[in-house]
């Protein structure tokens, strides 16, 4: 293990003592889960049928990121209940993705509910309790995270989905914890492959060699879900209005180009691309991080 | 038997009256009494004074004299005000009354010369019309009289040139320094080198031109070793040739500092170490800082996360106001700081994050811990905003930076859209974009139709505040300048919203 290694980030909330709620029925008896849980917000019930887990990397590529884009702009108003860690990268994604889905999201904690952890998710904690979701823990209001506290939050992540979905994880991580707990539970586990020379999805590419479903694309998790929609993958150049916008979607869809080279490669002159580009970011069809470009 | 004349100290950059008054008693033991002084150095001025009288062939009144500075505490010692005290000394002993209106400034030599001062700069802009009679300042003094008021200003040279004038009526030696104004005019420096020489990186030049044309504060990420402080340098050397008015206020600004003069560039480039501290970079009550050295400059924050965080605060203010104020002991103090901004910085601490062939070593945490050393507030007062990738397929198909003949084709563009501003906003009385108050922001800032439902639509999905809608307006008028189009087009504004620093979460 090798969590919590350097500065934990800790902040408490000065507010009412958290609800204490007996363990929410989820998929099958589990044993060795708490009795109760810690509650801030409304827990909501149905996680059997509605829970989707979703873990992944602290370290999220862009790749990760275009990869929930796309499921959430699917599960769009679909009532699912997405549960994840709170952690920065792939959970903190997930929620905020869910948030802006109109998805209910429970974010379990390694730790008291009543501290945010990390801190610079303050406002995503105001926004899950807001939303209709609930922050979720099996620790006491105050508890601090330690090393031991990780993999037992992970534990109630894989309990409480019906299917896990692991989009980036190395070799030792906590979302491996997380898979190995689901499969124990008796969970669909869909495993996002990616490139077998990088070491962010040597744990997805581990899982889908040990069985786990490749996840290729939404279409897949949504039936497994129970959810009926006909489209299962954006499609890029039937989304663009003119020649000019497919232009640039082919070539975001090989790679992943700064402003420079998209107008090389594309061989539209910058000022009439800027144009374009912003109005693509404002449909998002696409979306720009640290001045690169992505396809949505 | 008493006599007064006037003077001036600088405070900050202001001009403070002062009055000098002597008093020669007929009786008491002769000895010289200052009043009215912080403390200093005053002992040896007067005796050096007392030199330069009889080197000059002047007698010294050898009674007891009180010399007093009105109002009191504002000088700690007579360095600048030698020339006054001699005067009055000179005319209460040859027997004039009461006092004078004339203004006498500079320092005195044991030979009896004046020494020539650069503080005397700061008399123009009309602060002396109609409060004072004649000007006298020792000769080689600069001098700018940009309104051309109908202020007498006489230079002398020596302290027997004045008493000729001053008791025997003989005015031989006095210049009539009117025609000398600008008598000093700094050199424009920066004739060589411009953007083109620097490979690559189409987009980070594109935002410099904006940057420099409208005067928009820019800062530029991406990894180490793509040419961030290259640019920057080069920067200094685009930097449209200001008016009389900048030059007369850089040489201010340096003087101010305590530069020698010929040391002050029309384009100050200043380029702080990440060391700096809040009082050599702000400045302090008594000291201004690089602010405002670099004021109608380029100040230039080479890796900006590692500042101080209080430094980097502390900058906030002096952004948003061009100008640094303190109150010092009941006298208030301004500074002039109005300088373009940019900074440089990589995406973490290893610096290698966006690198496309180098692996960058930091966690999250470590890039979250990095970032947040630049705060949103400051990161709003960034105009533009623009990654230097260094991997741009233009730079590896080129092998040498462009030719750049006498006349670079950027620098002209800059040249036009900063005259273009300038005639526009004269009537506001600045010369930049950037510095458009947001009371005139929609008058001057005419948006064709399709650019302002673009803007509406941007504003509602990446939740701008109302700051960040203006500085964008701001921007897309820079944009359009350069391109000498009177109405903000679609385009324009699109270009400007690219550079708006945008929260990048869903």
């Amino acid at each position: 293990m090798f969590y919590g290694a350097g500065i934990i980030f800790v902040y408490m909330i000065n507010a009412a003592p958290s609800d204490i709620v007996v363990f929410p029925s989820c998929g099958g008896p589990v044993k060795g889960l708490p009795e109760n849980l810690y509650v801030r917000g409304t827990l909501p019930t149905g996680f059997s049928e509605k829970g989707l887990g979703i873990v992944g990397s602290r370290r999220i590529s862009p790749y990760g990121i275009r990869v929930l884009r796309e499921l959430f702009y699917f599960l769009k108003d679909t009532e699912l209940i997405v549960v994840s860690g709170f952690t920065a990268g792939t959970d903190s994604y997930a929620h905020e993705f869910a948030l802006g889905a109109g998805c209910i999201t429970v974010a379990v904690m390694p730790c008291g509910c009543d501290i945010v952890h990390p801190s610079t998710n303050k406002e995503l904690y105001k926004r899950i309790v807001r939303g209709g979701g609930a922050v979720v823990s099996e620790f006491e209001d105050g508890f601090k995270p330690r090393k031991w506290t990780y993999p037992k939050r992970n534990r109630i992540i894989a309990a409480l989905s019906k299917v896990l979905l692991v989009v980036e994880a190395s070799l030792n991580s906590g979302s491996m914890i997380t898979a190995y707990f689901a499969s124990k539970y008796g969970r669909k586990i869909f495993s996002v492959p990616g490139d077998i020379y990088t070491e962010r999805s040597a744990g997805t590419n581990k899982l889908a060699a040990e069985g786990a479903e490749i996840y290729l694309s939404p279409g897949q998790l949504m039936n497994e879900m129970g959810i009926n929609k006909e489209e299962t993958r954006r499609n890029g150049t039937t989304a663009a209005d003119d020649d000019r916008e497919s232009r640039i979607l082919s070539v975001l869809k090989e790679k992943s180009p700064d402003f420079d080279d998209l107008s090389s490669e594309t061989g539209i002159p910058g000022p009439v691309l800027n144009k374009i580009i912003v109005e693509m970011m404002l449909k998002n069809l696409i979306f720009e991080k640290g001045g690169v470009y992505y396809v949505l | 038997m008493y006599y007064k004349v006037r003077s001036f100290v600088i405070k900050g950059s202001t001009v403070v009256d002062l009055d000098i008054e002597v008093t020669i008693s007929s009786r008491g033991i002769p000895r010289v009494e200052v009043t009215g002084v912080k403390g200093g150095e005053c002992v040896k001025s007067i005796r050096k004074i007392r030199t330069a009288f009889s080197n000059s062939g002047l007698e010294f009144p050898n009674k007891k004299m009180n010399v007093n500075v009105y109002p009191a505490g504002l000088i700690s010692d007579l360095a600048d005000i030698e020339f006054p005290i001699s005067m009055s000394i000179l005319l209460v002993h040859s027997g004039s009354v009461s006092g004078t209106s004339d203004l006498f400034y500079g320092g005195v030599d044991s030979a009896g010369y004046l020494v020539p001062s650069v503080k005397t700069i700061f008399m123009d802009d009309g602060w002396a019309s109609g409060r004072i009679g004649r000007l006298f300042i020792p000769d080689k003094s600069y001098y700018f009289n940009e309104k051309k008021n109908d202020l007498n200003v006489y230079k002398l040279s020596s302290l027997g040139d004045a008493a000729k004038f001053f008791i025997k009526g003989n005015g031989m030696t006095l210049i009539e320094s009117q025609s000398l104004s600008h008598s000093y005019v700094p050199e424009i420096r920066g004739g060589a080198g411009c953007f083109c020489n620097v490979l690559g990186n189409a987009r980070a030049k594109r935002a410099l031109t904006i940057s420099i044309s409208g005067h928009h504060n820019i800062l530029m990420l991406g990894p180490s070793g793509t040419g961030k402080s290259l640019l920057a340098e080069k920067s200094a050397r685009m930097f449209p040739a200001g008016t009389t008015k900048d030059v007369v206020e850089i040489l201010k600004a340096g003087v101010l500092c305590g530069l020698p003069v010929e040391n002050v560039v029309t384009t100050p480039f200043r380029r702080p170490h990440i060391s700096v501290s809040e009082g050599s970079l702000i400045g302090s009550p008594r000291m201004p800082g690089e602010a405002t050295l670099g004021h109608k400059g380029i100040l230039f924050l080479d890796e900006m996360h590692l500042f101080r965080p209080k430094v980097l605060n502390s900058l906030k203010t002096v952004i948003d106001l061009k100008k640094i104020e303190f109150h010092n002991e009941g006298v208030p103090v301004s500074y002039p700081a109005d300088f373009l901004l940019i900074g440089a910085a990589n995406n973490c601490m290893c610096g290698l994050l966006g690198a496309e062939d180098r692996q960058c070593k930091c966690n999250g945490k470590d890039i979250n811990t990095y970032n947040m050393r630049m705060n949103a507030s400051l990161l709003e007062r960034f105009d533009i905003l623009t990654y230097v990738s260094g991997s741009s397929l233009e730079a590896s198909r080129l092998k040498n930076g462009e030719e750049c003949h006498a006349t670079c084709p950027v620098r002209e563009q800059i040249g036009k859209a900063v005259s273009i501003q300038r005639n526009r906003l004269a009537h506001l009385g600045i010369s930049y974009n950037s510095g458009i108050p947001y009371n005139s922001i929609n008058r001057i800032c005419n948006l064709e139709g399709d650019a302002s439902s673009l803007l509406e639509m941007t504003v509602s999905r990446y939740g701008l505040s109302t700051r960040a809608v203006h500085r964008i307006l701001a921007v897309s008028r820079t944009i359009a300048d350069l391109e000498n189009a009177s109405e903000i087009s679609a385009a324009h504004l699109a270009e400007a919203v690219q550079y708006r620093v945008k929260n990048d979460k869903p």
